[in-house]
């Protein structure tokens, strides 16, 4: 697992490094025109582009698609890019997670249901190529708030017999984590694009009961310090104005 | 680029593979017990030359028994609700079961006692070989704990006042008030005398 957070740790580097090799060879062949134009060239654009370049909404199919094939978890998310430059793109991702589950070993019953927010950013790592589809790596700062129920058979006293109720409803937690990730993009039908997106979450905090620790916490997943996770894209692209000064 | 993109393709092999690979891993015991370490008057871990046996007064039942007016004759056939009227006296005695928890361990430095679920102070009757007794006086909170849903749920405590006679006790101490299922020194006793 480590060797998978260094491997994902030198892409985010690689893709870093690189705008300070572009800006040697930009000082050899763009002049400096505007403000607008020193931001592309400081970023090694060959054109030089509008830094708005177009909006994205998206939403997300695997957490319906894994609830309606038998998950215990249901999910919905759509999101918010901002494309600037063709190479970075803000994202704003806002979810839905529910969860109404019962175990029939241990009968015991947890049920919760809970927006869950989160913010970042994709880089695309192939933006010199003018082609719509492109590789991304990403990183989310992620958040819920949330109340969940747990209940199940009563706990009987092994030892000095007796039995107490095991019932406690609405208990308030919140949950705050971080994803990196990896994706691709690509275009099915002008403006419609799909991708995957394969994440690595790290939970920062969890707030636990004072009975209980959440057991799936909506956004994230069943309650663990790491998990993995995947995403399938339906993505509309709105472009905005271009201009090509070359 | 190309040693990147197979960087990529390389993290997305690992992220499907350590993803399906995920479980949840339950503690070993379901139950949590109050440890108790047994040490000389220096704090030293001593290991008893005495067995030692541990005993509780479980759970008990009621029995009413009714009684002629002044005599300690037990009248059992007549009907209960027609005594008072008749001059009896009733009286009703709780009957407790001892269960033993230890049984003559030789050698002890230490114990695991199980607490109560609904009680909140559990007494704990001590036996040694030499005919001595000791009673270990815990008080406590309960916590019905929800540990997940499939390792289920279980009963962990919080210690508030430890209390002993001191026959052979000198004295006991709280040393980690929470007990969980996760074995760990909760009380240490101090023994007159050491090994």
């Amino acid at each position: 697992m480590s060797r998978y957070t260094l491997l994902l740790a030198i892409s985010l580097l690689m893709t870093a490094w690189s705008p300070a090799i572009g800006q040697q060879r930009r000082q050899r062949t763009l002049p400096a025109e505007d403000q607008r134009s020193k931001l592309a060239q400081i970023l090694d654009l060959t054109d030089t582009l509008d830094v708005m370049q177009g909006v994205s909404v998206m939403v997300d199919a695997v957490g319906p698609g894994a609830a309606a094939l038998g998950s215990d978890f249901f999910s919905i998310e759509a999101a918010l890019e901002v494309n600037l430059l063709n190479r970075f793109y803000p994202i704003i991702e806002v979810g839905y997670g529910r969860t109404d589950a019962t175990n029939e070993d241990s009968e015991l019953h947890y049920k919760t249901a809970a927006p869950y927010f989160r913010i970042g950013a994709n880089y695309n790592v192939q933006y010199k190529k003018k082609r719509p589809g492109y590789i991304f790596v990403g990183a989310r700062i992620a958040y819920t708030n949330f109340k969940y129920d747990v209940d199940g058979p009563s706990m009987t006293d092994p030892v000095w017999g007796g039995e107490i109720p095991f019932h406690f409803t609405g208990v308030k937690s919140n949950a705050l984590w971080t994803e990196l990730l990896v994706g691709v993009r690509a275009q099915i039908y002008k403006q419609l694009h799909m991708g995957w997106s394969f994440r690595y979450k790290v939970r920062l905090n969890v707030k636990d009961g004072d009975n209980s620790s959440p057991w799936y916490i909506p956004g994230f997943g069943a309650n663990d310090n790491t998990k993995f996770a995947a995403t399938y894209d339906l993505v509309y692209y709105i472009p905005w104005k271009m201009k090509s000064k070359k | 680029m190309k040693g990147l993109l197979k960087g990529i393709v390389a993290a997305i092999g690992l992220c499907l593979t350590f993803g399906g690979c995920e479980s949840e891993d339950c503690m070993l015991t379901s139950s949590s017990y109050c440890s108790m370490s047994f040490v000389n008057g220096e704090g030293i871990s001593v290991q008893l030359a005495d067995t030692i046996s541990v005993n509780i007064h479980l759970e008990g039942y009621d029995s009413l028994f009714a009684y002629l007016c002044d005599t300690d004759t037990v009248v059992s056939s007549i009907p209960i609700d027609s005594l008072p009227a008749k001059g009896y006296r009733q009286e009703t005695y709780t009957y407790r079961k001892t269960g033993t928890l230890i049984n003559r361990k030789t050698g002890a430095r230490n114990m695991e006692l199980p607490l109560s679920y609904t009680a909140e102070e559990d007494t704990f009757y001590i036996i040694y070989s030499q005919r001595l007794s000791d009673t270990l006086y815990v008080k406590h909170t309960n916590l019905p704990y929800f540990t997940s849903m499939d390792c289920g749920t279980v009963m962990h405590y919080k210690l508030t006042e430890v209390n002993a006679t001191n026959h052979l006790i000198d004295s006991v101490q709280i040393v980690a008030p929470e007990v969980t299922n996760s074995l760990k020194e909760n009380v240490k006793i101090y023994f007159t005398v050491s090994d």
